[in-house]
C-alpha cells in the first residue's frame, strides 16, 4: 500500500493515487494526503487504478475525505475502479455520494 | 550483583572473590560442583563462574543443572578454564556456558566480561518485566471484554433466534467484530430478524450496537414497521456515530398470516430467497445507503416484498463469508457462497453446509470466527399457540372505557402507520396483554384491507402467483408514495362489560367498495383476500355497510376467558 497525492498549480484540484490494498493501514497516509492540503481544493480525484482491493474501512475513510470537503457539497470522484473496487462502491450504494468514473 | 564462584582451587577462589568484591559484588563460594549447586539453590545468584574441572560434578554438568533449575529463559555461565584446545574451549559453549575466560585470571578481563554480562542481564530484566506488565494489561483487558460482554448480551439478546425455523452463525465474541443478530416475534405472529454489521473492529462497533438493538426490540413489540424503525435507527446512528463508522443492515419481516417477507438490504451482501420446490433461488440485492451515513432528512426506506410459504428460506450473510481468507490470499468469494447455496437447495441446514465449505476453502476452522450467517425457513407457530396467558392482578386501568378515532387522508396514508398508535392506546389497558396478537392481527387486517383495496383499488387475485405477488407489493408501494387523495377512518371504541370489555372497530375508506353479496356468494377462496375468515374466527362479529367501504368488527374480551 502507498498513497501518493498531487495539487493542480492552481489549487483547484486535488488527486490521490492509492497503490495496492486500500484498507486500515492506508488510514495515517491517505488523511495526511487531504489535510496538509490547505484550503481543501474543490475538487478531487481518488485515483484507483493502482489500488487491487478496498475494505469497509477504507469506505470509512472515504466518508471521513467527503465530510471533510464540505460533505453533501462536496465533489469527489472515484477514477479508475476495477471490478471488485465498483462491487463493493454498489452494494453499499456509495455512487450516491461519490461520481464513480 | 551477586556472583557464585565455584573453583576446586583455593588460592584462585580467593583472589577472583577478591577481585569481584573490590568491585562492589557480592561473592559466594563453592569448593565443588555439589556445592556449587547447593549455593546456587540457597543464594539464588545473577551470574555463575565455573570451573571446568572439579570433583563431585564437573563444570559441565553443573551449567546443565543450572540452566534447567534456574527457571528462566537465559542464566549467564562463565567457564573458567586453564584448557587451551578450541575444542575444549567450544564444549564450554555447547554445554550451556555463555562464555570462558581462562586462567590465570587477568583482572581486566574479568571485569570487563562481567560489566558487559550485567548489561545484558539488565536488559533481560527489562524485557522480563515489560512482558509481565503487558501479560498483566492483557489479562485485564480479556476480563473486561468478558464482562463487557455479558453486559452486551444482555441489551442485545438474541430474541428468538433459537427457534426451530432458524440456523445460524455467529462468534460468540462477535461483538467485538461488529457483527449483531437479533430476532423478536412480530406482535400479530411471524418474526422479525436483524442482520447488521458495523465498521471496523471492537468497542466503537460494540458501543453503537447498543441503541440499535434497543431500538429494534423496543419498536417491534410496539408493532411499529420496517421503515418506521429504520428511520428511527438512522437518525440514532447517524447521531452517536463518528463520520467513518456505519452500519450495513438487513432487516426481514416474515408474515406468518399473509405468507409474505419484507426485506430491506441497506450495504450487505446480497442476500438470497430459496424455493426449494422450484430451485429457484432469488438474489436481493443492497438498495441503500448503510445506516449513519445519510441524514435523517434524505433518509428514506423502501422495502422489497415477496411470497414466503413453508417451502421458502432466506439466507442473509455478512461480508466475512466473503472476505474469508485463505493462506494463499485468495477470498472466498460471492461465486462460491451462491454455488454452494445452489447444490444444497434442499438440506435442512445451507448455514452449516456454506460454513463447511468455507472452512474447507480456508483450511483454518477459525476462519469462521469473522463471519456471520443467518437461514430462516417458515415460523412454525402460530402466534396463538405462543400466547402466554397473563397473570397478575386483573384491575381495571388504562383506557377500558374510550374512544380513538383517526383520519388519515392523501399523502398522510403513505407517511403514517397508524396501527402501533391504536396498540398502543388500546394495550393501556393491562388487561388486554394477553390478548395483544388477536387485537393487532384485527386491526391490521382491517386497516390493510381499507388501504389496499379501498383507497388503492389494489386486487388480491393477483397474489396468486408468486410473480403477481411481488408486482402487488410493487405497486402498493409505488400508488402509496403517489397518493394525495382518499382517506382512511379508523375509530376504536372500548366499552366495559360486566366480566371484560369490548372493542368496536369501525373502519371507513373512501374506495369504491365491493360488492359483499358477490364475494360471500363466490364462497371461501376469494374472501380469503381480505383475511375474512381469520377476522371472523377472532371476532365475535365482522359486518360490511355503504356498498363495503364501511367495516364493523366486535371484539369482546372476559376476564375469566384468557385466549389460548
Amino acid at each position: 500500500m502507498a498513497v501518493s497525492s498531487v495539487t493542480s498549480a492552481d489549487g483547484k484540484s486535488l488527486t490521490i493515487s492509492i497503490e495496492g490494498r486500500f484498507d486500515f493501514s492506508a488510514h495515517q497516509a491517505f488523511r495526511g494526503a487531504y489535510e496538509k492540503v490547505s484550503p481543501i481544493p474543490l475538487d478531487i480525484t481518488i485515483d484507483m487504478s493502482g489500488t487491487t482491493y478496498l475494505d469497509s474501512s477504507a469506505l470509512g475513510m472515504l466518508l471521513l475525505l467527503r465530510d471533510h470537503s464540505g460533505g453533501d457539497s462536496s465533489n469527489i470522484q472515484l477514477k479508475n475502479c476495477n471490478e471488485d473496487i465498483k462491487k463493493i462502491l454498489t452494494i453499499s450504494n456509495f455512487e450516491q455520494l461519490f461520481k464513480l468514473v | 550483583m551477586k556472583i557464585l564462584i565455584a573453583d576446586d582451587n583455593h588460592t584462585d577462589r580467593l583472589i577472583l572473590s577478591k577481585v569481584l568484591e573490590n568491585l562492589n559484588h557480592e561473592v559466594i563460594q563453592a569448593k565443588d560442583g555439589s556445592e556449587a549447586i547447593e549455593q546456587f539453590k540457597k543464594h539464588a545468584p545473577a551470574l555463575v563462574l565455573l570451573d571446568v574441572l572439579m570433583p563431585c560434578y564437573d563444570g559441565y554438568e553443573v551449567a546443565e543443572i543450572i540452566k534447567t533449575d534456574s527457571g528462566r529463559a537465559w542464566f549467564p555461565i562463565i567457564f573458567l578454564t586453564s584448557l587451551t584446545e578450541a575444542s575444549d574451549l567450544a564444549k564450554c559453549i555447547s554445554a550451556g556456558g555463555d562464555d570462558f575466560v581462562s586462567k590465570p585470571i587477568n583482572k581486566v578481563i574479568i571485569k570487563a566480561k562481567i560489566d558487559a554480562f550485567e548489561r545484558i542481564i539488565n536488559l533481560y530484566d527489562t524485557v522480563a518485566e515489560q512482558r509481565e506488565r503487558i501479560q498483566f494489561h492483557h489479562e485485564h483487558l480479556v476480563q473486561e471484554q468478558e464482562a463487557a460482554k455479558r453486559i452486551f448480551n444482555n441489551i442485545a439478546h438474541r430474541g428468538c433466534l433459537a427457534s426451530d425455523n432458524i440456523n445460524y452463525h455467529l462468534s460468540p465474541m462477535s461483538i467485538f467484530n461488529g457483527d449483531l443478530m437479533l430476532a423478536a416475534e412480530l406482535p400479530r405472529g411471524g418474526m422479525r430478524l436483524f442482520l447488521a454489521d458495523f465498521t471496523g473492529h471492537g468497542l466503537p462497533a460494540a458501543i453503537g450496537a447498543m441503541p440499535a438493538s434497543e431500538i429494534f426490540y423496543g419498536m417491534t413489540t410496539k408493532g411499529f414497521n420496517i421503515p418506521d424503525m429504520m428511520v428511527e435507527m438512522n437518525k440514532r446512528l447517524y447521531n452517536v456515530l463518528p463520520r467513518g463508522i456505519f452500519c450495513c443492515v438487513i432487516v426481514i419481516d416474515i408474515d406468518s398470516i399473509d405468507e409474505l417477507l419484507t426485506i430491506w438490504n441497506a450495504g450487505a451482501p446480497d442476500s438470497f430467497l430459496i424455493d426449494q420446490q422450484s430451485g429457484q433461488v432469488t438474489s436481493i440485492p443492497s438498495s441503500h445507503l448503510p445506516l449513519g451515513i445519510q441524514s435523517p432528512e434524505k433518509f428514506k426506506v423502501t422495502c422489497k416484498s415477496f411470497e414466503f410459504t413453508k417451502q421458502h428460506k432466506i439466507i442473509a450473510v455478512t461480508d466475512g463469508i466473503i472476505e474469508a481468507e485463505n493462506s494463499a490470499g485468495n477470498m472466498f468469494g460471492e461465486q462460491k457462497m451462491v454455488d454452494c447455496i445452489h447444490a444444497n437447495l434442499n438440506s435442512d441446514d445451507i448455514c452449516g453446509a456454506l460454513l463447511a465449505e468455507v472452512d474447507l476453502f480456508c483450511g483454518v476452522t477459525e476462519q469462521s470466527d469473522d463471519l456471520s450467517l443467518l437461514e430462516v425457513g417458515f415460523p412454525a407457530t402460530n402466534s396463538d399457540d405462543i400466547l402466554q396467558p397473563s397473570k397478575g392482578e386483573l384491575i381495571e386501568s388504562g383506557t377500558s372505557d374510550s374512544e380513538l378515532s383517526l383520519k388519515l387522508r392523501g399523502k398522510s396514508l403513505g407517511n403514517f402507520d397508524p396501527i402501533p398508535l391504536f396498540m398502543q392506546a388500546i394495550l393501556s389497558c393491562n388487561e388486554l396483554t394477553s390478548h395483544r396478537a388477536r387485537i393487532f392481527t384485527v386491526l391490521s387486517e382491517l386497516y390493510n384491507n381499507a388501504l389496499d383495496h379501498g383507497v388503492l383499488g389494489l386486487d388480491s387475485a393477483m397474489k396468486n402467483s408468486s410473480e403477481g405477488f411481488a408486482d402487488y407489493y410493487t405497486q402498493r408501494i409505488q400508488e402509496l408514495n403517489d397518493l394525495d387523495v382518499g382517506f382512511v377512518k379508523v375509530s376504536v371504541d372500548h366499552h366495559p362489560t360486566a366480566n371484560g370489555g369490548r372493542l368496536i372497530f369501525n373502519i371507513t375508506d373512501s374506495g369504491e367498495g365491493f360488492d359483499v353479496q358477490k364475494i360471500v356468494k363466490e364462497g371461501e377462496k376469494t374472501y380469503s383476500g381480505r383475511g375474512l375468515p381469520l377476522l371472523i374466527k377472532l371476532c365475535d362479529s365482522v359486518d360490511y355497510y355503504d356498498q363495503g367501504t364501511r367495516v364493523k368488527a366486535v371484539y369482546n374480551w372476559d376476564h375469566n376467558d384468557i385466549p389460548e
